[in-house]
């Protein structure tokens, strides 16, 4: 009877002292988790600077290394959206690389480099991000928004600066919804935008390079020919180019916003 | 005890037979029971598979789930064959064993401590081999195979709970009274580190799938 009544105290006991141990395990474990979700998501996606990503924009008619799935010829376009000249390359050669795209002639591959944030304020660097954060929604609307933001090119050391809200409107304008916004916010490619021209080794925008190569442009007819010597005769790219390559059909600008 | 069968290999006088014995809780047998089930399952699930890609080297296992959680991928590692042999071979010799300790301790039959000794080390030579096969598994394969996964998850409780019995009245030494309180914690605190290992390591494909 005596070692029974003990027995009970000791259970009593017991029970106390693994509720301790429960509550104690359940907080390390809870702790634990937190901290490396934590950790985990919010390094998620951020390419540091150093890193070098392109947006690669392609047509389904791509012309292709025979049996290969690699592009015959690369266009890398290193730019950065505050710089003149890369606004003026974009009007005066913008509609024949669109047309170069979309015959398939080439793969385009944009560098949004960020060498001019202190003749704007950071724009760059913003402007770039942006792009990024666009393109991964949807390439087609990182088509519209780079025409968009060399159209409404900010003057460099004057301004004024889109600020993000800007930025994150002109994406929605061009079809990006989604998490573009957050991500044009939290800056998630701005590191990467930073470093991005010492990474892949260019010191003026717009640099120009056809395979890794740097190649000066002249005219958007001698730009053809150079890719057409890569690639064969392209029948299409015979005709006048367009004014504004793939028309864009943006939502009415006075839309109303759709909701987040 | 209402098993009067012929338990003892030496019918001494029975207060001997309680200490030479180890004394093992209906829990704990349930545990080894089962755990001893599963990991047989698995370890056979896994043979069957490994034969079924001999016979045929594009047949899909059917485990191969995504590009992460595929254990065709890892059935054909070297890893997966150390001992030059399937590993899984080795899984159902040893859970098979697993599985009798479990069914003779359910029907509460006695068995001497330097039996359940012998098994507590090998359940910890096999806890060796599964630490060392979650890290070629993570860090040099780069895939989960779910069934092998089964059989991680069942080792570690496997031992605490064969090391408990083992042990017995032994656990008042300072290290290990305190392990022995705070084994469960332990388990919890290696699943939860392995998820967590499991989460980082495939992080970029988990994300895609949110």
């Amino acid at each position: 009877m005596a070692a029974k009544q003990k027995y009970d105290l000791r259970a009593a006991d017991r029970k106390r002292n693994r509720a301790v141990q429960i509550g104690l395990t359940a907080i390390v474990v809870i702790f634990a988790v937190v901290l490396v979700l934590y950790i985990v998501m919010s390094a998620d996606e951020k390419p540091t600077a150093g890193e070098v990503d392109s947006i690669r924009v392609t047509s389904s008619k791509l012309i292709k290394k025979e049996g290969t799935d690699e592009p015959k010829a690369v266009l890398s376009l290193y730019e950065d959206f505050l710089c003149p000249a890369c606004g003026n390359f974009e009007k005066q050669f913008g509609p024949t690389i669109n047309k170069l795209i979309d015959t398939g002639a080439v793969a385009a591959d944009y560098y949004m480099v960020s060498i001019l944030d202190r003749q704007g304020q950071g724009y760059s660097t913003r402007a770039s991000n942006a792009a990024y954060c666009v393109s991964r929604e949807s390439t087609d609307a990182f088509r519209r928004f780079h025409a968009q933001l060399y159209a409404q090119q900010p003057q460099e050391g004057v301004g004024p600066f889109p600020d993000n809200a800007r930025l994150i409107e002109i994406a929605r304008q061009a079809g990006a919804g989604g998490t573009v916004p957050e991500c044009i916010e939290k800056g998630t490619f701005a590191d990467m935008a930073e470093g991005l021209a010492k990474a892949t080794d260019v010191n003026s925008t717009p640099t120009i390079r056809i395979n890794g190569e740097d190649y000066n442009p002249t005219t958007p007819d001698a730009l053809i020919a150079k890719i057409q010597e890569i690639v064969g005769t392209v029948p299409e790219l015979a005709g006048p180019a367009p004014t504004r390559a793939p028309e864009p059909t943006p939502p009415a600008p006075g839309a109303p916003a759709p909701a987040p | 005890m209402t098993v009067a069968a012929p338990n003892t290999v030496e019918p001494s006088d029975s207060a001997s037979v309680q200490s030479s014995g180890a004394e093992v809780r209906k829990r704990s047998a349930v545990w080894v029971l089962v755990a001893g089930a599963i990991g047989l399952a698995a370890a056979l699930t896994l043979t069957i598979e490994k034969i079924e890609i001999l016979i045929n080297p594009d047949y899909v296992p059917t485990c191969s789930i995504n590009p992460v959680l595929s254990c065709g991928s890892v059935m054909v590692t070297p890893q997966a064959s150390v001992f030059g042999f399937p590993n899984s071979l080795i899984g159902i010799v040893a859970f098979t064993v697993v599985l009798v300790t479990g069914v003779l301790a359910v029907s509460r039959i006695e068995l001497p401590r330097w039996y359940w000794t012998g098994l507590a080390i090998g359940t910890l030579l096999g806890t060796v081999f599964v630490h060392w096969l979650i890290y070629q598994s993570l860090y040099s394969i780069g895939a989960l195979c779910p069934y092998c996964m089964v059989v991680w998850a069942v080792t570690i409780p496997l031992l605490v709970v064969v090391s408990s019995i083992a042990l017995g009245q032994a656990t008042s030494n300072g290290v290990v009274a305190f392990l022995h309180t705070w084994r469960w914690s332990l388990v919890t605190l290696w699943f939860t580190a392995v998820l967590l290992l499991i989460l980082v390591r495939f992080w970029d494909y988990w994300s895609t799938l949110l």
